[in-house]
């Protein structure tokens, strides 16, 4: 079972949440042009290591969290809320 | 007459019984409750929680945590939303007054028609919630005052543990999901028999 530790509710089953894709992109300024919003939609990067993500904790208090997750070992570092930035160091 | 909300959410449902006899079988009772949920408009969660307190005299929880005081109960919901809890009886008084007292501070919902309150008690209780749920409900780690938003069942509940002597849990679940949920405990309980009494046929 793979634990994900809201910063709500505490480490929590990971079958409560729904994965909501990267957190790291920016919405870019309305007047940055067709590329930009292009890269803004759809083009992401496929980092083999630390990846900070949307999670949502659809099954627990219903809130969206961001999550530094190692993509290759799986191990989580830190979480936040929805406003709150993550820690800027990663172990 | 009674409100059309205030009915059992298992209208079917007689009392009765299944599963092994045996020494400790679950008691499985559906509790009549008026249910108000209350969530802070922006930046004025302090208010809100004044207001609570004065309305109700009720300290709003934190995370995770239920509080009671007299015949009212806070859950914490999520950031910012709590769920009242009160008698059936005041199904038609708590949701305006509470409209009435947070006006502008937060939105209120009268949730008794949507929500069902499960009660579960019994000596196995805690083992039979073990088939269902993934949280560690030990009294080491899940205290009375303890709260817990949840899967059980596959369906999402609010969980918490009653005071009392035997041990007891409650489960809060949509109404619509309160029949599958019923089955699903009454499923995970054959090996130590239980009991269920809807509404209708509780004692108050």
């Amino acid at each position: 079972m793979h634990l994900i530790p809201c910063p709500y509710c505490g480490q929590r089953p990971q079958d409560e949440f729904h994965y909501r894709g990267d957190a790291t992109v920016k919405r870019p300024a309305p007047d940055a042009g067709e590329q930009a919003f292009y890269d803004y939609v759809y083009t992401r990067e496929n980092p083999r290591g630390w990846h900070d993500e949307w999670w949502h904790h659809y099954a627990g208090c219903r809130q969206w969290i961001k999550v530094r997750r190692n993509t290759l070992t799986h191990a989580v570092a830190a979480s936040a809320g929805p406003a709150d930035a993550l820690p800027e160091a990663t172990p | 007459m009674s409100a059309p909300d205030r009915r059992s959410r298992f209208p079917a449902s007689q009392a009765r019984k299944g599963g092994r006899s045996g020494d400790a079988p679950l008691a499985i009772v559906e509790r009549p409750a008026t249910l108000v949920q209350v969530t802070a408009r922006k930046g004025r969660q302090a208010e809100l929680a004044a207001a609570i307190g004065k309305a109700l005299a009720l300290e709003l929880p934190e995370a995770g945590r239920v509080a009671t005081a007299a015949d009212k109960t806070a859950l914490w919901l999520q950031p910012g939303s709590w769920l009242i809890e009160a008698p059936a009886g005041q199904r038609r008084v708590l949701p305006a007054s509470l409209t009435q007292a947070l006006n502008g501070i937060a939105a209120v919902v009268d949730q008794s028609h949507g929500r069902c309150i499960i009660e579960i008690s019994g000596a196995e209780a805690r083992a039979v919630l073990a088939r269902l749920c993934r949280l560690d409900l030990h009294e080491r780690a899940f205290a009375v005052g303890h709260s817990a938003a949840t899967l059980v069942g596959h369906v999402s509940c609010l969980i918490h543990r009653a005071d009392g002597e035997t041990t007891c849990f409650r489960l809060l679940v949509g109404s619509t999901f309160a029949e599958w949920l019923l089955d699903e405990i009454t499923a995970a309980a054959a090996s130590y028999g239980w009991s269920f009494n809807s509404a209708g046929e509780a004692a108050a």
